[in-house]
């Protein structure tokens, strides 16, 4: 103790500075490492079973216009793509090869008359992005459900009806209009009533429950054989470019979906990347700030140091002394760190979760809240651990030299 | 007056760089062969004359010399930090003649960092050699504000309160008055008997009351 009373009493406030600096620094990457991984597992699992889904397509070329080429996926490049490694699930469209007519009544003026031939496409529950409490349709049920991509719906919005000078509808509006369908093919035809019951980001199409598909395509289709055209694949990272690689080389094409994410997640990472490199930044300055004081305190301690070593001191000895001053402040320091991400982090989740449920209602928010909590993720503790650990073996390192250095001189 | 047991430290013909040529010329020290700590010994020199230094040589603290100093036998420049650490506890105390205490401490504090290295005394018994000092009531004093006889007082106490076979002293009475100077010489002789240890004091030309019987007399 008296030791450590001898080596203190040249301590000045630089040690305080690089200190608190060393403490923001902990702080700024630790919570940016933290939320960047909230952030990711938060977008996750937004969706289904923690997947992102891509559509691809075969290009259609001069050679199909000319009916030599097709787009369509053979059963072989369907089992490619089921056993690439990244891929965990993969399902084909199916396609509507009759006439489907769509009759649309003014509905006292909030749409223009319409009638237009459309088509119909399905896949497996499992990959619609849609509430499917009313996806069901049995052989005589006259209403047909459907879900519309949201794309179609804003190109209705922002497109046709501005074209045609009508009002712009909602999403509950479109719902509650129930629209006359005529399907008709193999020399008979029938009537069904459609109703919107949701709205895809996912899937670029009108779709239809396959059971109704299925039923249609039986009795009014043209070709009873269908080979897909269109394949959604469940994978881990959209973005992974083995995955990238894999579709380029046999030619697949991809839809833009991910796309947008790629370039929304690219923003968080270059925004993570630059506060991560600003905490670096000021770690390195503190860190710098605290090895340079240990130069100071030994060699404002000069004089006291080569008493102790007239004495018999050796130098181990002086060391250790040194260093369980430095061992307490970078404990301390460490210790703050931690605190202050939980702080922080809890901070922050709190004012997204209000946030969220305010503005996104509260379903939105009791799914933001279910995410996140207020522990933080070990891969921030081995990081705060690890600089700790850095900054302790350079300490001492640099400790070992000045005392050396001294010692000598 | 000889003793075996007690370390020896062989000066081969050292003459520090501080040390000018005409001293050297005349010294029964500086280029001789001498051995140390088989005797007790005063050694006598005008001011300016390198005393200290010779003392820094003994407790190896002066390397500006190209010549060998051998503690028992082994040379001083093969030691590690560690053993010269272990030398300095266990077998060599010096009192310097600038005392070397640390200024913001208390006395007893200078006392307890030289304690906490080898606790062979006890508490009570550095009390009482306090108070045989006359420095006892001082011991919770900062060695700053103290007059600089009581800290060659506490100096020397600091020097004997750990074992060792040779006690280096650089003029160590120079600021007591006689009472206090007999007393001091008392408390070295009575304790370095009691270890079987030798000492070397350097003075000006005092010879502080020793008779030839009791110290070998040398002039730098």
């Amino acid at each position: 103790m008296i030791l450590e009373e001898i080596l203190k009493q040249n301590v000045g406030g630089s040690r305080k500075l690089s200190f608190v600096g060393g403490v923001i620094g902990l702080i700024l990457v630790g919570c940016t490492l933290q939320f960047y991984l909230d952030l990711n597992s938060f977008g996750s699992s937004g969706g289904d079973q923690n997947s992102e889904y891509i559509v691809i397509k075969k290009e259609i070329n001069s050679l199909n216009a000319i009916g030599i080429g097709s787009s369509d996926f053979s059963e072989e490049e369907i089992a490619l793509v089921r056993d690439m490694k990244l891929v965990l699930d993969v399902a084909s469209f199916d396609y509507s090869s009759f006439h489907c007519y769509l009759k649309l009544s003014s509905e006292g003026g909030q749409f223009p008359p319409l009638e237009t031939l459309i088509y119909f496409e399905s896949l497996p529950d499992r990959f619609i992005d849609a509430d499917l409490s009313q996806w069901d349709w049995k052989e005589g049920q006259a209403t047909v459900p459907v879900i519309l991509s949201t794309s179609y719906f804003d190109a209705y919005n922002y497109g046709l009806a501005k074209a045609l000078g009508s009002p712009e509808v909602s999403k509950s509006l479109l719902s509650s209009v129930k629209c006359g369908l005529e399907i008709s093919g193999q020399g008979k035809n029938e009537n069904y009533q459609i109703q919107i019951i949701g709205f895809s980001d996912r899937i670029n199409s009108i779709v239809v429950p396959s059971s109704f598909l299925d039923y249609a395509n039986i009795n009014f289709g043209k070709e009873q054989i269908r080979k897909p055209n269109k394949l959604i694949i469940a994978c881990e990272d959209a973005r992974n470019p083995i995955l990238i690689d894999f579709l380029k080389k046999n030619e697949f094409v991809s839809n833009e979906e991910q796309q947008r994410g790629i370039s929304g997640t690219s923003t968080l990472e270059l925004v993570s990347a630059i506060l991560i490199f600003l905490g670096v930044v000021v770690l390195l300055l503190s860190a710098t700030v605290i090895f340079q004081n240990i130069r100071i305190l030994m060699s404002a301690s000069q004089s006291s140091i080569a008493k102790l070593l007239l004495i018999g001191y050796s130098p181990s000895q002086i060391l250790k002394q040194v260093m369980r001053a430095v061992n307490k402040q970078l404990l301390l320091m460490l210790l703050m760190g931690f605190i202050g991400v939980v702080v922080i982090k809890t901070l922050v989740t709190s004012l997204i979760f209000h946030f969220m449920a305010q503005f996104a209602g509260p379903a939105e928010g009791e799914s933001f809240n279910s995410n996140m909590s207020w522990i933080i993720a070990w891969q921030v503790s081995v990081v705060l651990i690890v600089v700790g650990f850095v900054v302790w073996k350079v300490s001492r390192e640099v400790a070992s030299r000045t005392l050396k250095q001294l010692t000598e001189s | 007056m000889t003793c075996q047991n007690t370390m020896q430290i062989q000066l081969n013909r050292i003459i520090p760089k501080q040390i000018p040529a005409q001293l050297a010329a005349d010294s029964q020290i500086w280029g001789e062969e001498v051995t140390f700590g088989h005797e007790n010994m005063l050694v006598l020199a005008p001011s300016g004359s390198g005393k200290s230094t010779f003392c820094k040589v003994l407790y190896g603290l002066n390397s500006s010399h190209r010549s060998e100093i051998l503690f028992d036998g082994q040379r001083f420049s093969d030691f590690s930090d560690s053993e010269i650490a272990d030398l300095r506890v266990a077998k060599m105390s010096y009192v310097p003649q600038n005392m070397l205490l640390f200024e913001r401490l208390t006395a007893w504090e200078n006392l307890m960092v030289k304690h906490q290295l080898r606790q062979v005394w006890s508490e009570s018994e550095i009390r009482q050699v306090l108070e045989k000092l006359n420095i006892a009531a001082q011991s919770e004093q900062i060695v700053g504000t103290m007059s600089l006889g009581q800290q060659q007082r506490l100096a020397i106490l600091r020097a004997l309160i750990q074992p060792f076979e040779l006690l280096v002293l650089d003029e160590p009475f120079s600021h007591l008055d006689e009472e206090n100077e007999r007393i001091a010489l008392e408390l070295i002789m009575e304790i370095c008997k009691k270890q079987n240890a030798k000492f070397v004091i350097t003075s000006l030309g005092n010879k502080h009351g020793l008779s030839n019987e009791k110290v070998v007399v040398r002039q730098l």
